[in-house]
């Protein structure tokens, strides 16, 4: 599994996919970490499918003794079936997930990590020397979903919102908006249900400094095309399955 | 043997040492990489010392040679151990998958209703085996495949000992060829360092997995 840092500061953020073992048909995912001296949080650590090249790749850059929380953004495969290999792994480890999903992620099997549940309206992910900011995204698709945002890197962590389907060994950036286009607007056209939802994010997320929105799945938007991105989503129409 | 009171724990343990063994190998990597380059700029001096560095030569030769195998050596093992990480893991989910079957079996209490089940069953028991049997044959690979580094470690000590040699007696070039000799010698050790840790994790691996073996084979 490939593995980029895409911040290297007083703390990391790594991201891991592109995955070459993936078995065919799994849609590609993006796996994030963010090290601090003490503390590792896995974000939306994935699938049970790419559990192992996960945690080889993961092992490059901390040991499994700090790797301390895990984050589910929602309760989809792609995001956590993986829960039930990590609670053997990491048994003293917290899962920090929407409570809303706490009673069906536990199917996936979880006997020793703590689930932290997180209200409605957000919170922190308190890491020591960095504090997370968990950003509502209800409805985007899941209707129990968080963003994260760690203000010191500038990044945001958009769960499944800015994904695209691409094809196998994609870029890890967008490097040419229009172009990306198609690869993203069924996805958000088809899993995304609300309208208001939506617009209600855009507004939120408009507020804050963001220099990386970086999706689940497809590439990571930098600089210019964060702000391209939101205008994009803005005009979109969504939920258009009925 | 090594005492377990979790089996469920003791194989997120097992998974974790042999996993642990591909980054610890990155490192080693690395190094080797470093021995390569140094034996083509020790080629270089030794051109250039000419006479004065004959015996020199062959050795840098050698050694990048050696710096050559230690890689390719390394990039099996990379690919070995995430091949047991994954069997490791398909042993843990099939594991769990016979636990609950075999909890079924107990549940059920007209065993009529149990027959078309009773093979299903069979044949986890059966992948279970076979991916035990796997898991083995690999982890014997991998000790191999570490023991092969370990005899070019060997075999690298020796040299640097005759770098040192030659390089006393090739006069004004002689600092030069001693930073070989002293660059391998540093990088030899590291490497041996690190195949150590990899060898310990795959004993711990190898004596956990024979115990959990036995605690699901004893009976309830
Ligand atoms: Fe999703
Ligand atoms: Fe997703």
């Amino acid at each position: 599994m490939k593995a980029t840092t895409i911040y290297d500061g007083k703390h990391q953020w790594v991201v891991f996919g592109r995955d070459p073992d993936k078995p065919e048909k799994i849609i590609d995912t993006n796996q994030y970490l963010i090290s601090t001296p003490n503390r590792t949080l896995l974000l939306d650590p994935g699938g049970i499918e790419i559990f192992s090249s996960m945690l080889a790749a993961v092992l490059h850059h901390v040991s499994v003794d700090q790797i301390t929380d895990l984050f589910a953004s929602h309760q989809d495969p792609d995001i956590i079936s993986s829960l039930g290999l990590w609670d053997q792994v990491l048994p003293n480890a917290k899962l920090h997930s929407p409570w809303l999903w706490e009673s069906f992620i536990r199917h996936f099997g979880l006997n020793n990590i703590e689930y932290v549940p997180l209200p409605d309206d957000g919170g922190t992910i308190d890491l020591g020397e960095l504090s997370l900011q968990l950003i509502p995204a209800h409805y985007l698709h899941s209707s129990g979903n968080f963003n994260v945002y760690d203000s010191e890197a500038k990044i945001l962590f958009s769960g499944d919102i800015g994904a695209a389907l691409e094809a196998d060994g994609a870029p890890m950036f967008v490097d040419n908006f229009d172009e990306h286009i198609p690869k993203m607007k069924m996805f958000h056209q088809r899993w995304m249900p609300s309208n208001r939802a939506k617009n209600d994010w855009v507004n939120r997320v408009r507020h804050l400094d963001i220099e990386i929105l970086a999706p689940q799945h497809g590439r990571i938007y930098k600089g210019d095309d964060v702000k391209r991105f939101l205008d994009w989503f803005e005009a979109l129409e969504v939920g258009t399955g009925v | 043997m090594a005492r377990i009171k979790n089996i469920r724990l003791a194989e997120g343990e097992v998974l974790v040492s042999v996993t642990v063994i591909a980054a610890e190998l990155s490192e080693v990597m690395k190094i080797a990489k470093e021995i390569s380059i140094g034996a083509k700029n020790a080629k270089a001096i030794a051109a250039r010392a000419g006479d004065k560095a004959r015996g020199f030569q062959p050795i840098t030769n050698f050694i990048d040679d050696m710096a050559r195998h230690t890689l390719k050596m390394v990039r099996q093992i990379d690919e070995e151990a995430l091949n047991i990480s994954r069997i490791s893991s398909q042993e843990i989910r099939t594991n769990d998958a016979r636990r609950r079957m075999h909890d079924v079996v107990r549940r059920v209490e007209h065993p009529s209703i149990l027959s078309s089940f009773v093979n299903i069953v069979a044949d986890v028991d059966a992948r279970l085996l076979e991916l035990n049997q796997q898991f083995d044959r690999r982890l014997d690979h991998l000790s191999e495949l570490l023991g092969s580094i370990n005899s070019d470690m060997r075999a690298a000590t020796a040299i640097s000992s005759s770098c040192r040699v030659e390089a006393s007696r090739a006069e004004e070039f002689r600092e030069g060829l001693s930073v070989v000799a002293d660059n391998l010698e540093k990088a030899v050790e590291v490497i041996k360092k690190h195949v150590k840790e990899c060898s310990s994790r795959l004993q711990h691996a190898q004596q956990l997995k024979r115990a959990i073996n036995k605690k699901i084979k004893e009976p309830k």
